[in-house]
């Protein structure tokens, strides 16, 4: 069979599997849709996102604003639309630097075990026990709030935890014979890690980076509300709920639908995170 | 071909393990020789040290908590535990490599056992990824799986236990060695199976011209394989011989008392003898001979001497450790 075969192969296989958990399509669907809607946030939103309108401010939602207008008179849908895309690059640029960063610390030190071990996770427990919001709140206030910071704050924190998702199946898996096997046949330790212990825990990885997707987004979003993150005026899910605060008696609309729209992303995205963990067990896989 | 008389030479090998009193040896003063194209069956009970003396010359023994007390192994010429580890370990899964005892533990779950096969040729070898293809193809044809082309690309959970093994047998042979280690080849094998290993093994090792040093704890299986047996008690190897000479003239009250433990086809099976007593635990070795609690000539012996391996007088290359066959 050729790659293109293969890889149409591993697709039905996979799909096979997603389908035996109907509700990850939910959580695919979900995803893809608010992703989607990210993407084209130029075409779908009908306003400008930061466009103050002082007559209109505090509108409850109507036909001419579909869900109601700010504080500053700004369309909250339009504001949610672009507020989701800032959302998406946060949390999906953090958790891919963060499961780099800590699939190398993590499988490196379970494999190399001992010393190198102690140490590297010593560090990391250190790292993770401090709370991921009071981490990232440190790290903003060091380096000031901005988009790119942000991202750093938020990965620096998910480190600890994907070098612990990493470390496990690592130690698991150096223990089989295939690895045995593997330096039996002069493999390179970095080979053994790369080519054969990697693909062998990038289920677990994979299902955890869609769990925590859904917290950077959270993080993002708390980060935002406390006004530690992304800079007004530009439309975030969680600065648009601190925005919409003081006046959520009056007109709830500013931070309700933006909340709304954060609880659904980590749904979408948790729920991906089951069908994932089934599709990418290789023990499902294999029940033919 | 290198000028050397022996494909591995090995002298006075000690393997030690940590516990928790301290380093105890799992085998001593292991010393044997092995020619070109000759199979030297390793045979003992579970624990006799088999496996360590395989992973202590592949240099596979864990990092922490073994070393290597004494000894020389001269591979082709070269001393296997002085050499530097990467040179080792390009030697290791080329010129020397092993057969696993487990098939369907010892392929990796997530890649095809094809790709597996021809990782182990393109690594070794300077060629490129379809010319190594191209290899793994040939060696799955020579290990007789039917239809390589549409079996490349299986996953190791397709294959059934002997078809695993063929492909492990070919990982092995990928790179044309000089000595393979089979450790327990066909053990996890139903007995079917492991008669076409044994074939498989047998004819391959006529037409690659290797060496092969086969572990095993199956004395039946030593009589179709080998052509000399070392035959380990307790971490000692105590008697080598070729294969009809040993089973015609085990000269060790150890070998004598295990083949008359084995029911045998052509043998009124109502005198078969089990050893009494138990292997001394590794902490609690006896000085001396490590028989001597369970030999049934120990009236004769005396407990406190430490026989070498000699080779016997009237039976030239026969050795064993006995302090009654001086």
């Amino acid at each position: 069979m050729n790659t293109l075969a293969r890889l149409k192969h591993f697709g039905a296989e996979t799909y096979d599997v997603f389908n035996r958990n109907k509700t990850s399509w939910v959580g695919l669907l979900l995803l893809f849709a608010l992703l989607l809607v990210a993407l084209l946030a130029p075409v779908l939103a009908p306003y400008n996102p930061v466009e103050q309108n002082i007559i209109q401010r505090l509108q409850p939602p109507s036909s001419q604003y579909l869900l109601g207008t700010d504080y500053y008179g700004r369309d909250v849908l339009s504001r949610i639309i672009w507020g989701c895309r800032v959302s998406f690059v946060i949390g999906s640029i953090s958790v891919a630097l963060a499961m780099f960063f800590g699939t190398i610390f993590g499988s490196f030190a379970g494999y190399k075990g001992g010393y190198i071990d102690s140490f590297v996770m010593g560090v990391m427990d250190v790292l993770m026990s401090i709370p991921i919001l009071l981490m990232g709140l440190l790290i903003v206030a060091i380096l000031g709030p901005s988009k790119m910071n942000l991202i750093i704050a938020l990965a620096l924190t998910m480190i600890p935890r994907f070098a612990r998702i990493a470390r496990a199946p690592t130690i698991a898996a150096k223990n089989k014979v295939y690895v045995e096997a593997g330096r039996a046949m002069g493999f390179s330790d970095t080979r053994i890690l790369v080519v054969h212990i990697f693909p062998n825990i990038l289920g677990d990885l994979m299902v955890m980076g869609s769990m925590w997707m859904a917290t950077a987004v959270r993080t993002e979003a708390a980060l935002s509300f406390i006004g530690l993150g992304v800079n007004p005026p530009t439309a975030t899910l969680g600065g648009m709920i601190r925005e919409g605060f003081k006046d959520i008696l009056s007109a709830p609309w500013a931070s309700l639908y933006p909340g709304l729209v954060i609880l659904l992303i980590v749904f979408s995205a948790n729920l991906l995170g089951d069908g994932l963990r089934d599709a990418l067990d290789p023990k499902l896989r294999n029940e033919k | 071909m290198e000028n050397y008389e022996y494909v591995l030479e090995v002298e006075n090998l000690s393997t030690a393990f940590k516990l928790k009193s301290g380093w105890y040896r799992a085998t001593e003063d292991i010393s044997f020789t092995l020619k070109p194209n000759e199979t030297l069956a390793i045979v003992g009970e579970s624990g006799c040290g088999k496996s360590v003396t395989a992973y202590s010359l592949m240099g596979l023994l864990p990092k922490h908590g073994s070393r290597i007390d004494s000894g020389t192994a001269l591979f082709k010429g070269e001393n296997l535990l002085t050499m530097p580890k990467d040179k080792l370990r390009k030697i290791r899964g080329s010129a020397m490599t092993m057969i696993f005892q487990e098939p369907m533990t010892s392929l990796n779950p997530v890649l095809t056992v094809g790709s597996q096969i021809a990782e182990a040729v393109f690594y070794h070898n300077d060629q490129s990824k379809a010319a190594a293809k191209q290899r793994a193809l040939e060696l799955m044809d020579m290990v007789k799986i039917p239809a390589p082309e549409s079996r490349y690309s299986d996953y190791p959970h397709h294959l059934s236990g002997g078809m695993c093994q063929r492909i492990m047998i070919a990982m092995a042979l990928a790179c044309k060695p000089d000595l393979v280690f089979a450790d327990e080849p066909t053990t996890a094998l139903d007995v079917t199976i492991q008669a076409q290993m044994l074939y498989l093994l047998h004819e391959l090792k006529q037409t690659q011209q290797m060496s092969m040093i086969f572990i095993t704890h199956d004395l039946g299986v030593v009589a179709h394989v080998a052509d000399r047996v070392a035959v380990m008690y307790a971490g000692n190897i105590v008697e080598t011989a070729p294969v009809k000479e040993l089973f015609e003239n085990p000269s060790h009250p150890y070998t004598r008392a295990l083949l008359q433990s084995i029911p045998r086809l052509d043998r009124d099976n109502k005198d078969i003898a089990p050893i009494q007593g138990m292997v001394p635990a590794i902490d609690q070795m006896p000085p001396g001979c490590r028989f001597y609690s369970r030999c049934e000539r120990k009236n004769e012996c005396r407990p406190d001497l430490f026989p070498a391996l000699k080779e016997l007088k009237d039976s030239p290359n026969h050795f064993d450790r006995c302090l009654l066959n001086e």
